[in-house]
């Protein structure tokens, strides 16, 4: 089972950056907040990465099937509640650059259970935080 | 109960920019797996997600309470089950900046209760898709 990891260091007062494999995600938090609004909040971020993550698996079983789906989106919505601070009822929908076929649909469908994102989101996972201090 | 939306455009064979709010948000996938490497792959995405609001929520808690955090980072693992395709198992390793005596300590406890990502993990979500042309 292998290990994925990541590390955010704060770039500035609510600023963060994330950096793996030479690649960066910073995030921010709009002006009325506290925060500069120089990039996404996490939960904007959150939804764009679902928002990617599905459109990457249906494109590459569109491209193993040699199916047209250049220029398709994704469109995600969820709902936020304030109290418990968590979003949940995301809504997924894929738009597709042609006329849905058979096969479109059944590529779409195989897709799915490939999307990681998807897939951790609807299972829920352990998350254990653990705090040190300077070494 | 505030909705919150977002939109991710193909942009090349496996190159996606999600867009909110003017911001962008990329993926892409590495060479061997098809795509060119241009991005974070998604599931990469996720943990830097985890991690930027869990400082985030931390270092407004901070801020609030005069505790010193600039300059703090957070380490994320998770387990990845290659099978199944989905992660588990998140760790969350907060590195402080300085030491934190008891009401500091409080402090960060109470900002990561505040985590959305967190607290969305933890619980799970409904995810639901269709499709249209």
């Amino acid at each position: 089972m292998p290990t994925v990891s990541v590390t955010s260091t704060n770039a500035g007062a609510t600023v963060f950056c994330a950096e793996t494999r030479g690649h960066n995600l910073f995030c921010d938090i709009p002006s009325a907040m506290g925060g500069t609004d120089t990039a996404m909040t996490p939960v904007e971020a959150l939804l764009g990465a679902l928002g990617n993550c599905l459109g990457t698996v249906i494109a590459l079983v569109c491209q193993n099937k040699g199916l047209v789906y250049e220029g398709l989106s994704v469109d995600v919505a969820a709902n936020y509640d304030p109290d418990a601070h968590r979003i949940d009822d995301f809504v997924v929908t894929v738009h597709m650059p042609g006329p849905i076929d058979e096969a479109t649909r059944r590529a779409v469908e195989a897709a799915e259970p490939l999307c990681n994102v998807h897939n951790t989101l609807t299972h829920g996972a352990q998350v254990k935080t653990v705090l040190v201090g300077p070494e | 109960m505030a909705r919150w939306t977002s939109k991710s455009v193909n942009v090349g064979p496996t190159f996606f920019a999600g867009e909110i709010r003017g911001h962008q948000l990329y993926g892409d996938v590495p060479m061997p797996l098809g795509g060119h490497d241009l991005a974070m792959i998604p599931p990469e995405g996720l943990l830097v997600v985890l991690g930027n609001c869990l400082g985030m929520e931390i270092a407004l808690a901070c801020k609030n309470k005069g505790v010193d955090y600039m300059g703090m980072s957070i380490e994320v693992e998770a387990e990845w089950d290659e099978k199944e395709h989905f992660l588990h198992d998140f760790t969350l390793k907060v590195n402080m900046p300085a030491d934190l005596d008891a009401r500091a300590q409080r402090t960060v406890e109470a900002g990561v209760k505040m985590c959305t990502i967190r607290n969305t993990l933890m619980r799970g979500a409904q995810v639901d898709l269709t499709v249209t042309h």
